[in-house]
C-alpha cells in the first residue's frame, strides 16, 4: 500500500489538476438530440469483484440507463437540458452533453448481481465475481 | 469575489479501496485554482453558488450601479 490510497486528499492536493477536453463518443449515431461524451472511468478489482467508477457530471438518476445484453454492459446518462433553455452562451468551454459507454463483460462476472449507485454525478457499478472465478484456497492433504 | 474577478479553487480526489488492483485510471485528480474575469461588476451580496450532481453553478447578478441606464433626451 502506498500513500495514495491512504490519503487521497493529501495526494491530490500536491498536484495540479490537469485540464482535459471531454472526449466525444465515436462511432454509432444517436437519435437523441445533443452531443454524447465518453465518461472518464476507473476500473479496479478486489477479491470480490470489479468496480467501475464513471464520472457523469450533471446526470441524475432519472436520466441514467444501465443495461446488460449479451454480456455487454451499456451505460447511458442523459442530461436535462431544460435548465439551459433561454440562456444565451457568452463563453463555452465545458460543452454540456450526454454520456454513453459500453463494456464487454467476461464470464467471470456474476451478471445477475450487478449493483449501481449514482452520487454527485459519479456512477459506481459493482460487478461481483462469479463464484467459479473467486480465489479459493485448496487444502493440501 | 473581487471587483470583476471570481476565483474558484478546490481539490478533486479519488479513493481506491486498500488492496485493489487498478485496471484503468482515467479520472483525474488534483487541485485547481482559476480566476475568471467578468464583463461587469457583480453584486457580491447576491451571488449564489450551487454544487449539484457534480456540476458547480454560480449565479452572478450584475451590480445595480453597473447596469446600463437610459437617459432621456429632453
Amino acid at each position: 500500500m502506498n500513500d495514495t490510497t491512504a490519503k487521497p486528499d493529501a495526494a491530490a492536493a500536491s498536484q495540479e489538476l490537469a485540464v482535459r477536453e471531454k472526449k466525444e463518443l465515436p462511432g454509432e449515431e444517436k437519435t437523441v438530440p445533443g452531443r454524447f461524451f465518453v465518461p472518464s472511468t476507473d476500473v479496479y478489482e478486489t477479491e470480490d469483484g470489479l468496480t467501475l467508477v464513471m464520472e457523469m457530471p450533471g446526470v441524475v438518476r432519472d436520466g441514467l440507463d444501465v443495461s446488460l445484453e449479451d454480456g455487454v454492459l451499456k451505460v447511458e446518462g442523459r442530461l436535462d437540458f431544460s435548465k439551459y433553455e433561454g440562456l444565451g452562451p457568452v463563453y463555452t468551454e465545458y460543452n454540456v452533453g450526454h454520456y454513453a459507454r459500453s463494456f464487454s463483460l467476461s464470464d467471470k462476472v456474476d451478471q445477475d448481481n450487478i449493483g449501481a449507485k449514482l452520487e454527485d454525478g459519479v456512477l459506481t457499478l459493482t460487478l461481483p465475481k462469479a463464484p467459479a472465478a473467486r480465489p479459493r484456497r485448496i487444502a493440501v492433504n | 469575489m473581487k471587483g470583476r474577478t471570481v476565483r474558484i479553487s478546490g481539490v478533486k480526489a479519488v479513493d481506491y479501496p486498500a488492496g485493489s488492483a487498478v485496471h484503468r485510471r482515467e479520472r483525474l485528480v488534483g487541485r485547481f485554482d482559476r480566476a475568471l474575469s467578468l464583463p461587469f461588476d457583480i453584486d457580491a451580496e447576491r451571488v449564489q453558488a450551487e454544487c449539484r450532481d457534480g456540476v458547480l453553478a454560480l449565479l452572478l447578478p450584475r451590480a445595480e450601479h453597473d447596469k446600463p441606464r437610459t437617459i432621456k433626451v429632453s
